[in-house]
Protein backbone atom coordinates (compact mmCIF):
# COMPACT_ATOMS: atom_id res chain seq x y z
CA UNK A 1 0.00 0.00 0.00
CA UNK A 2 2.91 2.44 0.87
CA UNK A 3 4.53 2.37 -2.85
CA UNK A 4 0.99 3.58 -4.49
CA UNK A 5 1.12 6.78 -6.22
CA UNK A 6 -1.04 9.54 -4.96
CA UNK A 7 -3.28 9.31 -7.70
CA UNK A 8 -4.41 5.56 -6.77
CA UNK A 9 -4.42 6.65 -3.45
CA UNK A 10 -6.67 9.13 -3.73
CA UNK A 11 -8.84 7.51 -5.92
CA UNK A 12 -9.26 4.78 -3.60
CA UNK A 13 -9.65 7.29 -0.74
CA UNK A 14 -12.38 8.60 -2.04
CA UNK A 15 -14.15 5.54 -2.56
CA UNK A 16 -14.01 5.69 1.37
CA UNK A 17 -10.64 3.07 1.78
CA UNK A 18 -9.26 4.36 4.85
CA UNK A 19 -6.09 2.89 4.55
CA UNK A 20 -5.03 5.20 1.21
CA UNK A 21 -5.85 7.91 2.99
CA UNK A 22 -3.85 6.90 5.68
CA UNK A 23 -1.32 6.67 3.16
CA UNK A 24 -1.69 10.08 1.86
CA UNK A 25 -1.67 11.25 5.64
CA UNK A 26 1.48 9.91 6.30
CA UNK A 27 3.54 11.34 2.91
CA UNK A 28 2.35 14.83 3.00
CA UNK A 29 1.34 15.51 7.35
CA UNK A 30 5.30 16.53 7.80
CA UNK A 31 4.97 19.09 5.05
CA UNK A 32 1.48 20.90 5.86
CA UNK A 33 2.48 21.12 9.82
CA UNK A 34 5.86 22.34 8.43
CA UNK A 35 3.99 25.04 6.40
CA UNK A 36 1.46 26.00 9.07
CA UNK A 37 4.20 25.80 12.00
CA UNK A 38 6.20 28.71 9.88
CA UNK A 39 3.53 30.69 9.12
CA UNK A 40 1.60 30.46 12.58
CA UNK A 41 4.64 30.76 14.36
CA UNK A 42 3.31 28.38 17.32
CA UNK A 43 3.55 24.48 17.92
CA UNK A 44 -0.06 24.46 19.47
CA UNK A 45 -2.14 26.32 16.23
CA UNK A 46 0.03 24.47 14.10
CA UNK A 47 -1.07 21.35 15.35
CA UNK A 48 -4.50 22.15 15.50
CA UNK A 49 -4.54 23.94 12.17
CA UNK A 50 -2.87 20.85 10.67
CA UNK A 51 -5.62 18.20 12.19
CA UNK A 52 -8.12 20.87 10.66
CA UNK A 53 -6.72 20.29 7.44
CA UNK A 54 -6.85 16.71 6.82
CA UNK A 55 -9.87 16.44 8.64
CA UNK A 56 -11.46 19.08 5.82
CA UNK A 57 -9.41 16.70 3.32
CA UNK A 58 -11.10 13.58 4.13
CA UNK A 59 -14.33 15.10 4.19
CA UNK A 60 -14.22 16.39 0.95
CA UNK A 61 -11.67 14.13 -0.97
CA UNK A 62 -15.16 12.40 -2.69
CA UNK A 63 -15.32 16.19 -4.69
CA UNK A 64 -11.47 16.16 -5.52
CA UNK A 65 -11.07 17.27 -8.75
CA UNK A 66 -8.09 16.58 -10.99
CA UNK A 67 -7.19 19.32 -12.87
CA UNK A 68 -3.39 18.20 -13.46
CA UNK A 69 -2.07 19.41 -10.16
CA UNK A 70 -0.29 17.37 -7.46
CA UNK A 71 -2.35 17.00 -4.86
CA UNK A 72 -0.23 18.64 -2.04
CA UNK A 73 -1.44 21.92 -4.25
CA UNK A 74 -4.64 20.95 -3.12
CA UNK A 75 -4.27 20.50 0.48
CA UNK A 76 -1.32 23.42 0.56
CA UNK A 77 -4.77 25.60 -0.60
CA UNK A 78 -7.08 24.06 2.32
CA UNK A 79 -4.10 24.99 4.68
CA UNK A 80 -3.89 28.52 2.75
CA UNK A 81 -7.45 29.14 3.59
CA UNK A 82 -7.36 27.96 7.26
CA UNK A 83 -4.24 30.00 8.50
CA UNK A 84 -6.02 33.36 6.50
CA UNK A 85 -8.43 32.56 8.61
CA UNK A 86 -6.42 32.20 11.88
CA UNK A 87 -4.91 35.57 11.06
CA UNK A 88 -8.11 37.20 10.42
CA UNK A 89 -9.34 35.90 13.92
CA UNK A 90 -5.97 36.81 15.42
CA UNK A 91 -5.62 39.89 14.38
CA UNK A 92 -8.32 41.29 16.62
CA UNK A 93 -5.49 39.76 19.72
CA UNK A 94 -1.87 40.41 20.66
CA UNK A 95 0.25 38.93 18.58
CA UNK A 96 1.35 35.64 18.99
CA UNK A 97 4.91 34.97 20.17
CA UNK A 98 7.26 33.12 17.87
CA UNK A 99 8.00 30.03 19.59
CA UNK A 100 10.96 29.33 21.99
CA UNK A 101 12.32 26.50 20.23
CA UNK A 102 11.65 28.29 16.48
CA UNK A 103 14.48 30.31 17.77
CA UNK A 104 16.63 28.35 19.83
CA UNK A 105 16.73 25.14 18.11
CA UNK A 106 19.90 25.99 15.61
CA UNK A 107 22.37 26.72 18.91
CA UNK A 108 23.38 23.21 19.20
CA UNK A 109 27.87 22.46 19.26
CA UNK A 110 27.91 26.24 19.56
CA UNK A 111 30.11 28.12 21.81
CA UNK A 112 27.28 30.16 24.19
CA UNK A 113 27.79 33.47 22.82
CA UNK A 114 28.24 32.93 19.03
CA UNK A 115 24.84 30.87 20.01
CA UNK A 116 23.17 33.83 21.13
CA UNK A 117 24.12 36.27 18.30
CA UNK A 118 22.87 33.62 15.96
CA UNK A 119 19.95 33.21 17.80
CA UNK A 120 19.22 37.12 17.79
CA UNK A 121 19.68 37.23 14.17
CA UNK A 122 17.13 34.00 13.31
CA UNK A 123 14.99 35.75 15.73
CA UNK A 124 15.21 39.17 13.57
CA UNK A 125 15.05 37.44 10.31
CA UNK A 126 12.43 34.91 11.46
CA UNK A 127 9.72 38.11 12.04
CA UNK A 128 10.71 39.94 9.39
CA UNK A 129 9.57 36.74 7.64
CA UNK A 130 6.30 37.15 9.38
CA UNK A 131 6.00 40.48 8.28
CA UNK A 132 5.72 39.86 4.91
CA UNK A 133 3.03 39.50 2.43
CA UNK A 134 0.85 35.69 2.45
CA UNK A 135 2.08 34.83 -1.06
CA UNK A 136 5.91 35.73 0.05
CA UNK A 137 5.34 34.08 3.08
CA UNK A 138 4.12 30.62 1.50
CA UNK A 139 6.88 30.71 -1.69
CA UNK A 140 10.24 30.99 1.09
CA UNK A 141 8.70 28.31 3.36
CA UNK A 142 7.90 26.54 0.03
CA UNK A 143 11.44 26.88 -1.11
CA UNK A 144 13.33 26.12 2.01
CA UNK A 145 11.62 24.25 4.54
CA UNK A 146 9.68 22.16 1.70
CA UNK A 147 12.94 22.15 -0.85
CA UNK A 148 9.99 22.79 -3.91
CA UNK A 149 11.50 23.61 -7.35
CA UNK A 150 9.99 26.56 -8.40
CA UNK A 151 7.73 24.49 -11.03
CA UNK A 152 6.09 22.96 -7.98
CA UNK A 153 5.77 26.17 -6.05
CA UNK A 154 3.98 27.48 -9.06
CA UNK A 155 1.44 25.14 -8.66
CA UNK A 156 1.00 25.14 -5.30
CA UNK A 157 0.40 28.89 -5.87
CA UNK A 158 -0.91 29.14 -8.92
CA UNK A 159 1.88 31.49 -10.62
CA UNK A 160 4.19 30.42 -13.67
CA UNK A 161 7.42 29.47 -12.93
CA UNK A 162 8.79 33.11 -14.29
CA UNK A 163 6.54 34.72 -11.61
CA UNK A 164 7.50 32.59 -9.27
CA UNK A 165 11.21 32.92 -9.87
CA UNK A 166 10.31 36.69 -9.85
CA UNK A 167 8.44 37.21 -6.96
CA UNK A 168 11.33 35.62 -5.10
CA UNK A 169 13.76 37.87 -6.11
CA UNK A 170 11.43 40.90 -4.88
CA UNK A 171 11.17 38.92 -1.79
CA UNK A 172 15.02 38.67 -0.95
CA UNK A 173 15.43 42.42 -2.02
CA UNK A 174 12.90 43.57 0.13
CA UNK A 175 13.87 41.29 3.11
CA UNK A 176 17.47 42.48 2.85
CA UNK A 177 16.40 46.11 2.36
CA UNK A 178 14.38 45.61 6.02
CA UNK A 179 17.59 44.14 8.06
CA UNK A 180 19.40 46.96 6.44
CA UNK A 181 17.08 49.31 7.66
CA UNK A 182 16.90 47.64 11.25
CA UNK A 183 20.88 47.84 11.53
CA UNK A 184 21.03 51.53 10.46
CA UNK A 185 18.36 52.67 12.37
CA UNK A 186 19.52 50.51 15.76
CA UNK A 187 23.26 49.14 15.03
CA UNK A 188 23.06 47.24 18.64
CA UNK A 189 20.86 45.42 16.69
CA UNK A 190 23.54 43.13 15.18
CA UNK B 1 26.15 50.12 6.61
CA UNK B 2 24.92 49.89 2.69
CA UNK B 3 25.38 46.18 1.85
CA UNK B 4 27.52 45.42 5.03
CA UNK B 5 25.29 42.92 7.88
CA UNK B 6 26.23 42.20 11.09
CA UNK B 7 26.81 38.66 11.82
CA UNK B 8 28.52 36.37 13.97
CA UNK B 9 30.40 39.31 15.68
CA UNK B 10 31.57 40.97 12.49
CA UNK B 11 30.47 42.84 9.57
CA UNK B 12 30.00 40.58 6.54
CA UNK B 13 28.48 41.46 3.29
CA UNK B 14 24.71 41.36 3.05
CA UNK B 15 24.54 39.69 -0.37
CA UNK B 16 21.49 38.09 -1.87
CA UNK B 17 23.65 34.39 -1.17
CA UNK B 18 24.44 35.03 1.77
CA UNK B 19 20.85 36.05 2.56
CA UNK B 20 19.35 33.13 1.50
CA UNK B 21 22.16 31.18 3.19
CA UNK B 22 20.14 32.12 6.45
CA UNK B 23 16.99 31.87 5.26
CA UNK B 24 17.69 28.17 4.93
CA UNK B 25 19.26 27.87 8.42
CA UNK B 26 15.95 29.91 9.53
CA UNK B 27 13.56 27.36 8.10
CA UNK B 28 14.78 24.31 8.68
CA UNK B 29 12.07 21.63 8.57
CA UNK B 30 10.87 20.64 11.83
CA UNK B 31 9.39 17.08 12.96
CA UNK B 32 5.70 17.21 14.18
CA UNK B 33 5.31 15.45 17.60
CA UNK B 34 5.31 11.92 17.28
CA UNK B 35 2.61 11.58 19.63
CA UNK B 36 0.15 14.75 17.61
CA UNK B 37 0.88 12.40 14.29
CA UNK B 38 -0.46 8.97 15.45
CA UNK B 39 -3.09 10.19 17.85
CA UNK B 40 -3.88 12.32 14.86
CA UNK B 41 -3.89 9.00 12.79
CA UNK B 42 -6.06 7.55 14.81
CA UNK B 43 -8.69 10.55 15.51
CA UNK B 44 -8.94 10.53 11.23
CA UNK B 45 -9.58 6.39 10.75
CA UNK B 46 -12.30 6.43 14.39
CA UNK B 47 -13.86 9.81 12.05
CA UNK B 48 -13.76 7.92 8.37
CA UNK B 49 -15.41 4.60 10.13
CA UNK B 50 -18.10 6.22 11.79
CA UNK B 51 -19.09 7.72 8.46
CA UNK B 52 -19.08 5.19 6.43
CA UNK B 53 -21.04 3.02 9.38
CA UNK B 54 -23.68 5.47 8.79
CA UNK B 55 -23.51 5.77 4.91
CA UNK B 56 -23.28 2.81 4.28
CA UNK B 57 -26.76 0.57 4.76
CA UNK B 58 -27.73 -2.78 4.14
CA UNK B 59 -30.28 -4.00 1.34
CA UNK B 60 -32.24 -5.81 4.28
CA UNK B 61 -32.18 -3.27 6.30
CA UNK B 62 -33.16 -0.60 3.81
CA UNK B 63 -35.76 -2.59 2.89
CA UNK B 64 -37.06 -3.32 6.24
CA UNK B 65 -36.68 0.51 7.13
CA UNK B 66 -38.64 1.09 3.99
CA UNK B 67 -41.93 -1.60 4.83
CA UNK B 68 -41.60 -0.48 8.24
CA UNK B 69 -42.64 3.06 7.01
CA UNK B 70 -45.24 2.25 5.34
CA UNK B 71 -46.88 0.12 8.23
CA UNK B 72 -46.21 3.41 10.34
CA UNK B 73 -48.18 5.69 7.61
CA UNK B 74 -51.12 3.29 7.36
CA UNK B 75 -51.74 3.20 10.78
CA UNK B 76 -51.49 6.95 11.49
CA UNK B 77 -53.97 7.26 8.61
CA UNK B 78 -56.62 4.51 10.02
CA UNK B 79 -56.07 6.20 13.90
CA UNK B 80 -56.70 9.28 12.32
CA UNK B 81 -59.83 8.68 10.70
CA UNK B 82 -61.08 6.55 13.45
CA UNK B 83 -60.30 9.82 15.56
CA UNK B 84 -62.48 11.84 12.86
CA UNK B 85 -65.56 8.99 12.70
CA UNK B 86 -65.35 8.71 16.42
CA UNK B 87 -65.74 12.78 16.68
CA UNK B 88 -68.71 13.20 14.28
CA UNK B 89 -70.37 10.38 15.81
CA UNK B 90 -70.06 11.83 19.21
CA UNK B 91 -71.69 15.27 18.09
CA UNK B 92 -74.51 13.83 16.26
CA UNK B 93 -74.09 14.79 13.05
CA UNK B 94 -73.13 11.46 11.57
CA UNK B 95 -76.61 10.46 12.73
CA UNK B 96 -77.90 13.15 11.47
CA UNK B 97 -76.26 12.41 7.38
CA UNK B 98 -77.43 9.17 7.50
CA UNK B 99 -81.13 10.31 8.47
CA UNK B 100 -80.97 12.60 5.75
CA UNK B 101 -79.52 9.79 3.29
CA UNK B 102 -82.68 7.68 4.40
CA UNK B 103 -84.84 10.50 4.03
CA UNK B 104 -84.01 11.06 0.04
CA UNK B 105 -84.42 7.64 -0.35
CA UNK B 106 -87.46 7.24 0.84
CA UNK B 107 -88.38 10.19 -1.13
CA UNK B 108 -87.30 9.12 -4.62
CA UNK B 109 -89.12 5.90 -3.58
CA UNK B 110 -92.52 7.44 -2.84
CA UNK B 111 -92.40 10.07 -6.33
CA UNK B 112 -92.06 6.40 -8.29
CA UNK B 113 -94.75 4.96 -6.86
Amino acid sequence: MLDITDEMALVQAGEGNSEAFGVLYERYVGRIYNYIYYRTGNQADAEDLTARVFFRAMHHIKNYQDRGLPFSAWLYRIAHNLVANWHRDNSRRPEVPLDDGMIVRHQWQEQPEQALLKSQEHERLLRLIRCLPPDRQQLLILKFVDHLSNTEIGQIMGKTEGAVKSLYHRTLLSLRYKLQEIISEDPSAG
Amino acid sequence: MDGKYFRGGRYVDLDLPGLEVQLAEVLAPIIPRVNFVDDLKRRLSVEQDISLATKRLDPVQSVLLGVAGVISGALILVIGLRAIIALLGGKGHLQQFKEQIQQKKTQTMGSFS
